[in-house]
């Protein structure tokens, strides 16, 4: 039997990818870098991978390269005895898969790319570091509980939080263990690295700076509510952090919001928003601001501020938006817990303006995170009756959520206009994490599978689909290119009781280069969706 | 007669022997010990003296309110014997000067709101979360069921543990008349708690018609519990009709709500029982892995389950069944004691971390002695 902490040892295979097309890709890369990161003065992670949680410290959620809109599976991962390779798409193709379930991946977990690896954790507390190119196993480490979010690399090492209450910095290129730093409960939130440290709050109410080369606790911070006599202090932290490369920002449970000193780790400001959890969302730093999603305590989900809506007249964006931009600001003035999204000034933490943003998000779900835009504005969901982007079917509710632009300086809803409509849908309550490469919005949900659509040309295009009969997640005639299934007790096969879904956390794509080809890369798995769960790589064909 | 059927005649013997006639009435008399508590309990200790605090600073505590995803909105904790049983439970583990503020706090709060009378709390009182919730969307709190028939059991540790009998005392009668008003016909550990809790009680005061009474309806409890179908169909009957806000959730684990040693007693010593419980309480792991965590998103069949996540209650039910059936390490259930959900006075919570505080001493049960099981504890 292993030691717990006992990494076990692959040969990697060596990429190779034909020297030409990397090269250029790196230039138009590093040049696209360097035009448009106007959103954070952290350095940027090399161009080609997906560092850390929506792949840097500011949480863009964005890169220049991209892949599709026509794809191919390159490999897709069940575990490491059940790999599908080279996969040609087809309808409800099978793929290698256990037949009982043997790893579950937690619906945050967003794999992340670097050294030509994938990394990411599982349930049972093993980590992975897989090649990309292949998907077999460079090493494997295991820790003492579940890994539940995202793990983040910098300088050749990996580090990721495990809820035994250890953070782990790994050897990128061997697994081996460099430091451990116990804390005093479970670690649910990803990892921030910048500056050569690691940032990371626990659940034990303690926010964690860590020397990311020696391990050495650098300050620690609990945070405060009100006052020092507050019973909300040292709430537990969930949420991972961002940064702008001088300040640390993140939210407790306590549904206070902070800004630290990244190198002292004073407090430089703190504001209380309002709501019941900053879990399943991170800040998103946008210039001089922070947008903060937060998990709200109202009721209701896919029907909120429906009746509203059925009250504005029919018509374009252009006709109906401003009285939808009035009702929604008198709604939130009126109902002011069912505020999903704070914009607050990134110095003083003072919130400039509300949204006019009817709710997103709901069942347990705070609103998806903003990402950042090649134009570099930010983009979410917003509730509306004018959908311009997506234009497709939604659930429940009649009107589909749309992806348009925050105008930062009003907090106004700026929308494209595309000059055709896409066709592709999303939820209100149950969205898809987005990020962005090139000019294309990548959108996943473990349950709907992955998307992508261009705001611009209106084009989009549907990846993938686990093939499935529950509720509303059956797309086999929805036009998706790659559609699978491994073993849907639907089906009557020989598996445990079926287990519908809890997709909380739903992970955003992985935008990198492998083998000198962009390739998309993500997990299609929740918590729960004990029935099926993979880490997918696609490439465009 | 085989050898092989000789052996199982042994086995089945033993088993009844077990838990026959003799271990029932012990398993109602004897009284649960704990000694030797090792230094790694002290983490423990500390994070439960800081939640007490708060409980104390706090004053009376309005019912926990979540919004689980598709669980909808729900208000924990609203049984009133909830807080006289936690901080019972928390008592012998507190600093002498702690427990002086907490026998304080318990009278007042059982003078307001006693654990035997009929209703559900309401709103009133600090709130357990920080929610900033306009004051008309908290106070929606709906109607639910009254408290159940666990309430002596709470009582008993309320009592036992502070010294308080003179409460139970004056108000024996109706304590008497609300057990039996909700004592059903079905088996239900919870139910099976509250027939030893009111022995215990009738001990305590030195009345030994009811002792009598209570010795036979406890031991016929047990004995209709050895009927694990029959306990798990009765607790989902009774936990998830929806007009029980606090208990409709999935129905995961329900027959282990608010399970007491006693109890965990009963199941270890019955193997047909104990093999039962585990195969239920092992599809509760497979189907709700993260079970003991604070918001742990929850699964369940035919329901959709988008974005849910289980209660706190719910983390309890399996919490006590691996501490006392499955006896797992000190060092996991500390693992699994977690965070709260509730910022202050997570009942749950705090339960929770005197079963894995108690985990690192030795438990015994002491012999019966007729009265010493409704004197203080540990």
């Amino acid at each position: 039997m292993k030691h717990p902490f006992e990494s076990s040892r692959h040969h990697p295979q060596p990429l190779r990818p034909p020297r030409g097309r990397r090269l250029l890709l790196w230039f138009l890369a590093c040049l696209g870098a360097a035009l448009a990161a106007p959103w954070a003065g952290a350095q940027q992670p090399a161009p080609l991978d997906w560092p850390q949680l929506q792949r840097d410290a500011a949480r863009s959620g964005r890169t220049t390269i991209f892949a599709g809109p026509q794809v191919r599976a390159k490999w897709i991962w069940v575990d490491e005895q059940h790999i599908t390779r080279d996969f040609q798409s087809q309808r409800d193709a099978k793929i290698a898969y256990p037949k009982l379930r043997t790893l579950i991946i937690a619906g945050d977990v967003q794999p992340i790319v670097a050294e030509g690896k994938v990394f990411f954790g599982a349930d049972d507390g093993q980590f992975f570091a897989l090649n990309a190119s292949d998907a077999s196993t460079v090493w494997k480490a295991r820790t003492g509980g579940p890994i539940l979010h995202t793990a983040a690399y910098a300088d050749g090492r990996v580090v990721i939080g495990s809820m035994d209450h250890n953070i782990y910095c790994f050897s990128a290129a061997d697994g081996r263990q460099l430091w451990r730093v116990t804390t005093g409960a479970g670690v649910h939130a990803a990892p921030l690295i910048v500056g050569g440290r690691v940032f990371i709050g626990s659940r034990d109410g303690v926010f964690y700076a860590i020397d990311l080369i020696s391990g050495r606790v650098q300050w620690t911070y609990r945070p405060i509510a009100a006052s020092p006599e507050d019973p909300f202090n040292g709430a537990p932290i969930v949420q991972p952090a961002a940064s702008d490369g001088q300040s640390i920002f993140f939210g407790a449970e306590n549904l206070w919001f902070y800004c630290l000193d990244a190198q002292s780790g004073r407090e430089k400001w703190r504001s209380k928003l309002r709501g019941q959890s900053f879990q399943y969302s991170w800040p998103v730093i946008v210039g001089e601001h922070v947008m903060v999603p937060v998990m709200t305590s109202a009721g209701d989900a896919e029907f909120v501020a429906e009746k509203e809506l059925d009250d504005l007249p029919r018509g374009t964006a252009q006709e109906v938006w401003p009285l939808e931009r009035q009702m929604f600001l008198k709604w939130l003035k009126d109902n002011p817990h069912q505020q999903s999204m704070w914009v607050l000034e990134k110095n003083t933490g003072r919130e400039p303006y509300i949204m006019p943003l009817g709710r997103v998000g709901g069942l347990n779900y705070p609103p998806r995170a903003p990402v950042i835009y090649s134009d570099g504005r930010p983009l979410i969901y917003w509730r509306t009756k004018t959908s311009t982007v997506l234009t497709g079917g939604t659930f429940g509710s009649k009107y589909t959520p749309d992806i348009s632009a925050v105008n930062m300086a009003t907090g106004d809803r700026e929308y494209f206009t595309p000059p055709r409509e896409s066709g592709a849908g999303a939820e209100i309550d149950n969205n898809f994490t987005l990020t962005v490469g090139g000019d294309w919005v990548y959108m996943n949900n473990h349950m709907r599978g992955a998307h992508m659509v261009n705001p611009k040309t209106g084009v989009a295009s549907r990846l993938t689909s686990i093939m499935a009969d529950w509720d509303g997640a059956n797309f086999r005639n929805w036009g998706n290119q790659i559609i699978y299934w491994g073993n849907d007790t639907n089906r009557g096969e020989d598996l445990p009781p079926s287990v519908h879904r809890a997709p909380q956390g739903d992970s955003g794509i992985a935008i990198v280069e492998v083998d000198g080809r962009p390739t998309l890369i993500f997990s299609e798995s929740g918590h729960y969706q004990i029935d099926f769960g993979a880490i997918v790589a696609l490439e465009s064909r | 007669m085989t050898r092989t059927a000789v052996s199982l005649f042994a086995v089945l013997m033993l088993s009844t022997y077990a838990v026959g006639a003799a271990g029932l009435e012990a398993i109602v008399t004897e009284r649960r010990a704990v000694s030797d508590i090792g230094p790694g309990a002290e983490p423990l200790k500390a994070r439960l003296v800081a939640e007490v605090q708060k409980v104390i600073k706090a004053g009376r505590l309005a019912p926990f309110r979540t919004l689980y995803g598709e669980h909808g909105l729900r208000y924990h904790w609203r049984e009133p014997w909830q807080m006289p049983y936690t901080l019972g439970l928390a008592l012998p583990h507190l600093p002498p000067e702690l427990q002086a503020d907490v026998k304080r706090y318990l009278a007042e709060e059982i003078a307001a709101r006693p654990p035997w009378e009929g209703a559900l709390l309401g709103p009133d009182g600090t709130k357990r979360q920080p929610d900033d919730l306009p004051e008309s969307v908290f106070r929606a709190i709906g109607a639910g069921q009254t408290p159940t028939a666990f309430f002596p059991y709470a009582l008993w540790v309320y009592a036992s543990r502070s010294g308080d009998w003179r409460t139970i005392r004056a108000n024996w009668p109706v304590i008497q008349q609300n057990f039996q008003a909700k004592v059903g016909t079905r088996p239900n550990f919870e139910t099976a708690s509250g027939a030893i809790g009111m022995y215990r009680l009738a001990v305590g005061i030195d009345d030994s018609a009811a002792a009598a009474r209570f010795l036979k309806a406890a031991t016929d409890a047990l004995t209709a519990c050895r009927n694990f179908e029959a306990v798990r169909a009765s607790a989902h009957r009774a936990y998830t009709g929806r007009e029980n806000w606090t208990r409709e959730s999935h129905g995961v684990n329900y027959a282990f709500f608010n399970l007491t040693p006693e109890i965990a007693r009963l199941i270890a010593g019955d193997d047909a029982l104990a093999k039962a419980a585990e195969a239920y309480a092992d599809v509760g792991r497979r189907i709700w892995p993260l079970w003991w965590m604070a918001q742990a998103p929850v699964g369940d069949w035919g329901y959709y389950g988008e974005g849910c996540c289980a209660g706190p209650e719910q983390r309890g039910m399996l919490f006590n069944y691996e501490a006392w059936v499955r006896k797992l390490p000190a060092e996991q259930l500390a693992m699994y004691a977690d965070v709260p959900d509730a910022l202050i006075g997570d009942c749950t919570y705090m339960q929770n971390l005197v079963t894995a505080i108690e985990a690192f001493g030795k438990a015994a049960w002491t012999a019966r002695d007729g009265r010493g099981v409704g004197r203080p504890g540990p």
